[in-house]
């Protein structure tokens, strides 16, 4: 299969950050999206070729980027992007510090967001087969039981300024709803 | 190849969320094609289990029905049609249906249209 488990997602990142390390090149970044699931919240969800990262990609980082698709026969020569920015809170850049370092070496430092805001970040997206399953598994994880719940982890994350999609508050009143009477 | 590697995969996948995300990675990769490259490739060869090709036939008629292009003949074979309706994500198939775009559906396939899409 051509997907990532989260062993070989790790193996790539760990292997980016200690050769872009290698370089003296200063680097933070946050992995977002489903790989940051794969790596945190869901270790048995496979993740597609497409790391989505919050940082501003230097361009030493695009070069090794570029590198180690070709050398691990990659598809996209950005399996490692940016491209997820637009998804990020305008405001919540300053809590980068309280997030988990999942690999670093020398001044490169790659995190992981924390499940909250990957749970608003879904809450935002709410794709009923892509993000379903990763909307309930977080809503299980932060023991969120209600939408009011939900809206508020949202609305923290994104200041009160992006919408809940509709199948995104559709697919968690059902899972509510089956939680509590799982006969339904 | 990529593209025939997911086809692949889309066959030897488990059933369950390996064979959502395989499924996710070939509908990544189909849109990254040119027009040009779609047409290039042409056929893949599908995978022997009908519901896999069903899989690999709605990810392909999406992808055309996204582009310039009319629908090949080949992606009308009967054999690129599940026998039931096949959704990859069956606790959320009440909500699936109605988002399933006519010409994925037309493989008995049952796949919201938002979730072809990579970001």
């Amino acid at each position: 299969m051509r997907v990532l488990n989260s062993e070989r997602l790790a193996e790539l990142l760990e292997e980016f950050t200690y050769r872009l390390g290698e370089t003296g090149e200063a680097f933070n970044c946050i992995v977002v999206g489903g790989a940051a699931l794969a790596l945190s919240v869901r270790p048995d969800r496979p993740a597609t070729e497409d790391v989505d990262v919050f940082a501003q990609l230097t361009p030493a980082a695009t070069r090794l980027v570029k590198t180690m698709a070709q050398e691990h026969n990659l598809r996209d020569p950005e399996w490692l992007n940016a491209k997820a920015q637009t998804f990020m809170s305008p405001t919540a850049s300053h809590n980068e510090q309280d997030l988990a370092v999942i690999f670093q070496h020398r001044n490169v430092v790659v995190r992981v967001l924390d499940a909250p805001s990957l749970f608003a970040m879904k809450c935002r997206a709410g794709r009923i087969s892509k993000d379903g399953g990763d909307l309930v598994a977080l809503a299980d994880r932060l023991q969120i039981t209600s939408i009011d719940e939900a809206t508020r982890v949202m609305d923290d994350y994104y200041d009160g300024e992006e919408l809940m999609k509709p199948h995104a508050r559709e697919i968690l009143k059902h899972h509510f709803r089956a939680t509590r009477d799982p006969a339904t | 190849m990529y593209i025939q590697d997911d086809v692949n995969g889309i066959a030897s996948a488990p059933a369950g969320e390996a064979l959502l995300r395989q499924f996710c990675q070939l509908n990544d990769d189909l849109a990254a094609l040119t027009v040009g490259e779609l047409i290039a490739f042409g056929a893949p060869v599908f995978p022997s289990d009908r519901d896999r090709a069903a899989l690999v036939g709605a990810a392909f008629s999406y992808r055309y029905a996204r582009s310039p292009l009319p629908l090949p003949n080949w992606l009308e074979s009967p054999r690129l049609v599940a026998d039931e309706p096949l959704c990859l994500v069956p606790a959320l198939q009440h909500l699936i249906e109605r988002e399933t775009p006519p010409v994925v559906r037309r493989h008995n396939v049952l796949f919201d249209a938002p979730s072809f899409e990579s970001v």
